[in-house]
């Protein structure tokens, strides 16, 4: 059933929509009735908050075909909202158009705001996630990087969300420090009002990476296998993924403008000092800099868009693991 | 005046980019005054670039042992391309204060910037808001140092709004300014990518005013009224105090009311009309008597936007 969620009227001759499609099997559901659960076991994916990000949209259609197809093992609820920021997907832009807000800053955290418009369209969204059994908010980067597939999640809801997580079938997890300014996301804000959410970066904006797709919706199926929601006697094998907490992770940033070259893959290990990359003067040909690894590790973020200045994000290099990775 | 390169980056394509200080006088750090951190800010670097004509011209006059920092554009790579953000990512300068020198590009310049300012006693941000509209002319300060409302009200502004900071304005210059016991005040005006001569000549004055209360030039130095060490009375405002208008409806926007006027409860503020058969959709009251203190300014409205704050 397709609803509704936001419906705001638009200046010209259109209105602002935001959609989710509610999957739910009214056998199955009077069937967990029967059995004395007051409600059915819920789980949203949502995605589309920066207007820029595609992965999360394959991962919608791939989530509905495989439910409409195999229908009868659906049992509880499935929420998909794959354009929490439609405007933005329309006009290739992460943030909010006209405004240039980034609508991931603008979710009410612990505040209360005044900023009517933006705050109408995220406490709308908020309200209808509250009380989901799971949410998976799921981002692609932005053009700048490309990321394998990854949770990221707080330190504080660690201990509620990681079981869930090493479910998903990523490779990495990512656990941080508590960032102030992450106060006013879709994910802080759902997980400070007892909803757990997980937050999964992956692939590269304005693009789509099948194989991360189709990894992370057999991770979203298997999770949902544990929330009693699809039904599946032997849910396929996860991949066990790396844990890394903050110290763990070494920042490269570039020491000059030029293009950026990679010389190894995405998601790779490397040795310390292996060349990770030049940056080259278009104008003049020279190479200005070799970008080498400072320590031996994996490589889960890659710069993708070449252009780079002092500072851009060439990689991240998760530098615990002694072994290579696949 | 010296003249100082505070920080250089270079660029693939572009000339190199470069934040431009000019100093004052000598001795203690007094004041520090920054604009143009946004593309936006036009306006901010058109007040500072007539303080630093001022200075220039009335140097002897700056009380001995005082020294005054001004950056008219910590931004001009955004300026020259009237992009609001930083060009290559989109990141917003003022919110990667402090900033970190070995982090990405903004976070750099802000480091740059907090290097430069951070030792001095009072510091001024012309900047604006990312409200589609005009406010009027206001100091900003948060609540965080006991005496920012005196500090901010020696502009003499009509104003002063006491805001409290959100998670994403921990990142500001203002607020990582009060963190290191600079007292910090930010002038915000007009509207951005616009430049209303008349809030030009209130913002000028103003520092102008603030300098004097200071002691950091003398009442003689300042021709007029704004010489007047006797500071104007502002009306402090906090956020509860501020009534939010939003628009009902969306539609092409019309109003002839201006930031500033003088508005009654029930008064018709605005029209929004259809777009197609320009009927009106919705007529736009004022719920309070008081002041527009800002005004929506653009020609179509969405529905649920802010139309009117009024204090």
């Amino acid at each position: 059933m397709i609803e509704d969620i936001v419906d705001l009227e638009l200046p010209v001759a259109e209105r602002l929509v935001i959609r989710r499609n509610r999957l739910q099997n009214p056998s199955q559901s009077s069937a967990i009735k029967s059995e004395g659960i007051k409600r059915p076991p819920r789980i949203a994916v949502v995605t589309g908050v920066h207007g820029d990000e595609l992965e999360g949209q394959y991962v919608c259609a791939l989530i509905a075909q495989k439910i409409q197809a195999e229908f009868g093992r659906l049992r509880g609820i499935v929420d998909i909202y794959p354009a929490v920021n439609p405007l933005g997907i329309d006009a290739i832009e992460r943030s909010i158009p006209y405004l240039e807000l980034d609508m991931n800053r603008y979710f009410a955290g612990e505040q209360e705001r005044n900023d009517s418009y933006i705050a109408h369209l995220t406490d709308l969204v908020t309200e209808s996630l509250v009380g989901a059994d799971l949410v998976i908010d799921i981002h692609a980067s932005n053009i700048y990087l490309r990321e394998i597939p990854q949770i990221r999640m707080d330190r504080n809801t660690a201990e509620r969300l990681l079981p869930l997580a090493r479910m998903m079938n990523v490779d990495f997890i990512w656990i941080h420090e508590a960032i102030t300014v992450l106060k006013s996301t879709l994910a802080h804000t759902l997980n400070a009002r007892n909803t757990p959410t997980l937050v999964v970066e992956m692939g590269v904006g304005m693009r789509i990476t099948p194989v991360f797709c189709h990894d992370l919706v057999q991770g979203i199926f298997r999770v949902m296998t544990h929330l009693g929601i699809w039904d599946d006697p032997e849910p396929p094998p996860v991949k066990t993924p790396i844990e890394c907490n903050e110290g763990e992770v070494s920042y490269i940033n570039s020491p000059a403008a030029g293009l950026f070259l990679p010389d190894v893959e995405h998601w790779i290990g490397v040795e310390q000092g292996e060349l990770l990359g030049r940056i080259v003067q278009p104008l003049t040909g020279e190479v200005v800099s070799e970008i080498r690894s400072p320590g031996a590790g994996t490589v889960f973020t890659l710069r993708e868009y070449p252009v780079v200045m002092e500072g851009s994000l060439l990689a991240r290099v998760f530098t615990a693991a002694p072994e290579r990775t696949p | 005046m010296k003249t100082e390169l505070l920080y250089r980056l270079a660029s693939m394509s572009r000339e190199d980019y470069q934040i431009q200080g000019y100093r004052f006088g000598s001795g203690i750090p007094r004041v520090a005054i920054v604009a143009g951190m946004r593309g936006s800010e036009a306006q901010g670097l058109y007040v500072a670039a007539k303080l630093v004509q001022y200075l220039k011209e009335n140097e002897q006059a700056i009380a001995s042992g005082s020294e005054i920092l001004v950056i008219p554009s910590v931004n001009p790579y955004s300026l020259n391309t009237v992009r609001r953000l930083w060009p290559l990512d989109h990141t917003d300068i003022n919110r990667m204060f402090p900033g970190y020198a070995q982090g990405e590009t903004t976070q750099r310049i802000a480091a740059a910037v907090m290097a430069a300012v951070q030792d001095y006693e009072l510091g001024v941000n012309l900047t604006s808001t990312p409200h589609p509209g005009k406010h009027v002319v206001h100091a900003r300060i948060h609540r965080l140092g006991t005496d920012s409302v005196q500090t901010a009200e020696a502009f003499g502004l009509p104003f002063v709004h006491e805001h409290e900071a959100n998670p994403q304005e921990t990142g500001s210059l203002n607020y990582n300014w009060q963190i290191w016991n600079t007292r910090a005040v930010s002038l915000a005006g007009g509207r951005g990518f616009e430049i209303d001569e008349d809030q030009v000549l209130e913002l000028f004055h103003g520092v102008l005013r603030f300098l004097v209360v200071h002691g950091v030039l003398p009442n003689s130095a300042v021709p007029g009224e704004a010489g007047s060490s006797q500071s104007r009375p502002s009306r402090v405002v906090q956020d509860k105090d501020i009534c939010v208008v939003p628009t009902p409806r969306a539609g092409i926007f019309s109003t002839r009311c201006r930031p500033g006027d003088l508005v009654q409860a029930g008064e018709v503020l605005a029209e929004i009309l259809d777009p197609h058969l320009g009927e009106v959709r919705s007529e736009i009251c004022s719920p309070i008597a008081g002041t527009a203190f800002y005004v929506y300014r653009a020609p179509l409205v969405y529905e649920k936007m802010i139309a009117f704050m009024i204090v």
